[in-house]
């Protein structure tokens, strides 16, 4: 009976729309990576991507049918699990690309910058839901940043600085869905613009480095990514050259020039949908957005419709995270947004990301199923009386 | 903060308020409005300049690999090759290839020892042709090829090396400065009219027959059009053209000839040293008074033209061309100017006997001194009654003094008229750039380049030295070798060529013929000429101003000297010789700069150069005064 419910009240339009962005970039990330002579397997990045993908689907399924109210129980769990994942990655991490990200764990590269993506917002929802709303504001809001800036600066320092963004970004955004003073935010763009200023202009001059100056170099040459064609801004120029050169159609699937002779760089990760835009044109995009689009109405919709505002700011937070990692990195490919290594979610290579984004989606569901529940009861209730 | 986690749950309904489906209305909101953003930005880029992305994209994966056509080779008459081509090996650099030009290109000049700012040079020459790879450094040694292939994958993905068609000398420094040198085209002669069609980076023919029959000579450069992967990897063939070969040059240069007189230059450079003479220059010229081929050309210093293979390199050109090297780059045959002295001699026979000052019976008496004028003229010898063929014979001065007085009281400018028509002055017009156009000094030239007044006026004096081809007077050697053609082939007038034919490098057939211009025949009385040829066929014998050089040569050989003075240097020896006497094949002219007497240096150098020609029995010519 249970089972039977549960499965009636899932919201399958969501379900197909991520199936469909899943597909979607595991065909594109063959496109982009068949044709490499390192390779033992054509299929190679294809097959570990959808690995992940079927590990993701059964977090997402355990999530979907278990009670995500069950989770506020949690939260010091999940907080403190989160921040001892960070720590444990300065002590056995693999090097990457001058950044520590991953934990090796033999079948499985655990990136535990992405899995502080969900468990924050699970944490701050949390938390923020018990806050009495009209009392001690600024100390909710206060206590709220506190709890976000510890695994924020964690993974700042890996150094993600993409990641440590995503954070800070769906910190705000569940603040705002909670509901604190238009003050409040107010204050806190003035300290981020700031401190901003301080990090890429002031500090740098007087010697202090807080970001590598790679990573000030990624930041700021999608300004003027023509100054510098062999270094970062080549990366830029490369990834605008093959979305524009697509034009209406594309150059077709595995024929795109700038993937298959690797011109793009990183084409099957941070860059991948400059792979979609030159082969599949802009209509490969448009049916791409179309499918976020789908996925972030329907996020928004459990959000509405949840009967707990732990689950509607968990709603709100997840759809925040993904709207902003999408527009960040097709904002990033196509120039309008800083190179900020943040994956495109469900179509970037990435296991950890597949798996906590598909992860999410279970809670969606988990949240979505509790309200249609919840609707059951009260029109059964409407029933009886009646 | 962890007790804020631990915090106990103070709100107890955990029903949301309604302002949460506005909150998340305005999350809606601000998601529309980014993707918005995305859609129109894509929008711009893929569908309002998709087709500028297209060609970036193309420029990206294709490159053309240049194949340079070979140059036509150079033979000599007898299809001797003096030039030729051998496979060397190019450095080329790609730009837009490049990850980090600054850096890599520095590391490259380090390596191949070209300076970053000729490699800069050569890529801005190249800047507005971004397709194509940039030659930047020529014939590298196979060791250098093998170090940088091993480096190129990592460190200079926009870097290769490729086949280059190099020149090559078989002969060394034989006739270098007939066949020049060719070097890559620079910026402005990419500008000129002749180079139309031309591209930056082309080899051109620097001087020389290599740059008068470049159009022959240079090949239609061919290529390959290659899909390249980002490290610049070739992939695949998109499209190929095969160069096509220059044609092939054939001189009137022989090359025996050629070597024989470099060789005569050299001994008659040591003669005049042997005679105290600080002898430093030469030049000889070769020809057939019959159609006006050179056989052979020849200047002293000359230089390598290997040199100038795979480019240049400053130190070795500042060698050529520093004080104390005598321009050895000079062609001294064509642009060396010089007075001709007692050679003039047979132009003022003409003079007189055409304009009827002078017959061939005039006879002059020849004390040594001529002091008709205030100033007297010394003539070299005491020669007391001279006609017209013993003047010439015995290279009376005083026969010419009165000749040349003659035309002055007549007021005539019949020996300048005489002498630009016989080609003195101007240009004999060879195949050859470059040429120098010597001086015949005039009244009007005078009153020109004076200074003062006096300097402004022509002096009869002026008349009395031209009259043997002394003061103002400048010619070439060549011009002197067109002028004894003339005699020697009954007055026409050749015009002297080294180039002969061009021939189809594939199938060897004559795809062009390089023969100038029917000769033209000048209005000289063939008795006239007889009597000069007469004269000039007597100077040879001994007792005259060679001495003994001729004795023992069984071929009829006619010349005459000349000793030329220059203010502030040694004399200048001169001989021009014509062989055999009757129907003349060669004309030779020796000059040597600062050698002394034109009998005892240039003529036995002249007869080196003839005994190549003629092969004597073995006996040691004398060296008469």
């Amino acid at each position: 009976m249970e089972l039977r419910t549960h499965l009636r009240h899932f919201d399958y339009a969501l379900l197909a729309a991520v199936a469909g962005l899943v597909a979607y970039g595991s065909l594109i990330i063959y496109s982009a990576t068949h044709s490499d002579p390192n390779l033992s397997s054509p299929y190679y990045y294809v097959k570990i991507q959808l690995v992940a993908a079927l590990l993701g689907i059964i977090f997402m399924a355990v999530v979907a049918f278990i009670d995500f109210r069950i989770l506020r129980n949690f939260r010091q769990h999940i907080y403190f699990a989160i921040i001892g994942m960070i720590l444990l990655l300065f002590i056995v991490g693999a090097e990457a690309k001058g950044s520590t990200r991953w934990i090796p764990l033999g079948f499985f590269n655990l990136q535990p910058s992405e899995v502080a993506k969900i468990g924050m917002i699970v944490v701050l929802a949390a938390f923020l839901s018990e806050r009495p709303r009209g009392e001690l504001e600024t100390r909710t809001t206060l206590s709220a940043l506190g709890i976000a800036a510890i695994p924020v600066f964690l993974v700042f320092i890996q150094p993600d600085f993409g990641t440590a963004l995503v954070l800070a970004s769906l910190t705000v955004a569940l603040l705002f869905l909670y509901g604190i003073r238009w003050l409040h935010f107010g204050i806190m763009f003035a300290a981020v613009s700031g401190a901003l200023l301080m990090m890429l202009k002031v500090l740098p001059v007087i010697g202090i480095q807080i970001l590598k100056p790679y990573q000030i170099d990624r930041l700021l040459v999608f300004l003027h990514p023509e100054h510098d064609p062999g270094g970062s801004g080549y990366h830029l120029l490369q990834s605008k050259i093959a979305i524009g050169s697509g034009m209406m159609a594309g150059k077709g699937l595995y024929q795109g020039t700038q993937t298959q002779l690797n011109f793009l760089p990183e084409h099957h990760t941070d860059f991948v949908f400059s792979v979609l835009g030159e082969e599949l044109g802009f209509i490969g995009i448009a049916v791409l957005l179309a499918l976020y689009v789908l996925v972030i109405w329907r996020g928004l919709r459990i959000a509405i419709i949840s009967e707990s505002i732990f689950g509607s700011l968990i709603a709100g937070g997840v759809v925040s995270m993904l709207l902003f990692q999408v527009f960040v990195n097709i904002g990033m490919t196509i120039g309008i947004m800083p190179i900020t290594g943040i994956p495109l979610p469900f179509v970037s290579y990435g296991g950890s990301s597949m798996v906590v984004n598909l992860l999410a989606i279970g809670l969606l569901e988990s949240i979505h199923v509790r309200s249609r529940l919840a609707g059951d009861r009260r029109y059964r209730r409407a029933q009886t009386t009646a | 903060m962890v007790s804020f986690l631990n915090s106990k749950p103070r709100r107890k309904n955990d029903r949301q308020p309604p302002s949460i489906a506005l909150r998340v209305g305005i999350i809606g909101g601000m998601a529309v409005l980014l993707f918005a953003v995305l859609i129109f930005r894509i929008w711009f880029l893929q569908i309002l300049s998709g087709d500028q992305y297209v060609v970036m994209a193309e420029d990206n994966r294709t490159r053309f690999i240049l194949e340079e056509a070979p140059r036509g080779i150079i033979y000599d008459r007898n299809k001797v090759p003096l030039v030729e081509n051998r496979a060397g090996l190019a450095v080329t650099v790609f730009p837009p290839a490049l990850k980090n030009p600054e850096q890599e290109l520095a590391e490259l000049s380090q390596i191949i020892g070209v300076p970053v700012e000729e490699i800069n040079r050569l890529l801005e020459l190249h800047k507005e042709d971004t397709y194509r790879s940039v030659v930047i450094k020529k014939d590298i040694t196979p060791e250098m090829k093998s170090f940088l292939i091993e480096r190129i994958p990592l460190y200079f993905p926009g870097v290769d090396i490729k086949k280059f068609p190099l020149r090559d000398y078989p002969n060394g420094t034989e006739a270098a400065h007939v066949l020049g040198h060719v070097g890559q085209i620079d910026e402005q002669e990419l500008a000129e009219p002749r180079y139309e069609g031309y591209k930056a980076g082309d080899e051109i023919g620097k001087g020389g027959v290599e740059f008068q029959f470049d159009k022959y000579l240079k090949g239609i450069d061919g290529g390959r059009e290659v899909e390249v992967d980002a490290e610049g990897r070739p992939k695949s063939d998109v499209s190929s053209i095969k160069p096509q070969s220059g044609n092939n040059v054939v001189l009137t240069i022989d090359s025996n000839t050629q070597k024989a007189t470099e060789e005569a230059l050299g001994w008659g450079i040591d003669l005049a040293h042997q005679k105290k003479y600080p002898a430093n220059a030469a030049a000889a010229v070769v020809m057939n008074p019959q159609t006006g081929e050179v056989l052979a050309m020849a200047s002293v210093p000359t230089y390598d033209p290997k040199v100038w293979v795979g480019g240049m390199n400053a130190a070795a050109y500042q060698q050529l061309t520093q004080e104390g090297a005598n321009d050895p780059l000079l062609n001294r045959a064509i642009t060396g100017q010089y007075p001709p002295g007692s050679t003039f001699k047979v132009v003022t026979a003409i003079a007189g006997l055409q304009d009827g000052i002078i017959s061939q019976l005039t006879d002059f008496i020849c004390t040594g001194v001529w002091d008709v004028l205030s100033q007297p003229f010394k003539c070299w010898g005491t020669h007391g009654d001279v006609d017209l063929k013993k003047a010439i014979v015995m290279s009376c001065d005083t026969y010419f003094y009165n000749v040349g007085y003659r035309f002055y009281k007549a007021n005539s400018l019949g020996m300048q008229n005489w002498a630009r028509q016989l080609g003195l002055g101007k240009e004999t017009g060879i195949d050859l750039p470059g040429e120098a156009v010597g001086r015949i000094p005039d009244p009007e030239w005078k009153a020109r380049v004076g200074e003062t007044e006096v300097d402004k006026m022509w002096m009869p004096g002026n008349n009395i030295n031209f009259s043997i081809g002394q003061g103002d007077i400048l010619t070439t050697p060549l011009q002197m070798a067109s002028v004894y053609s003339t005699i020697a082939n009954g007055g026409r007038q050749v015009k002297p060529h080294v180039g002969l034919r061009v021939e189809d490098q594939v199938t060897g057939k004559a795809s062009a013929s390089l023969q100038p211009e029917d000769a033209m025949q000048l209005p000289i009385s063939s008795d006239n000429l007889r009597a000069i040829q007469e004269g000039l066929a007597g100077a040879t014998a001994p007792g005259t101003t060679v001495g003994d050089t001729w004795v023992g040569f069984n071929t009829p050989v006619s010349g005459k000297t000349g000793t030329a003075q220059v203010s502030g240097k040694a004399d200048y020896a001169w001989y021009v010789a014509y062989a055999p006497s009757t129907n003349p094949q060669y004309v030779v002219v020796v000059l040597i700069e600062q050698g002394g007497g034109g009998g005892s240096v240039a003529a036995p150098t002249a007869r080196r150069v003839l005994e190549a020609i003629f092969p004597q029995p073995p006996a040691t010519p004398g060296t008469g005064g």
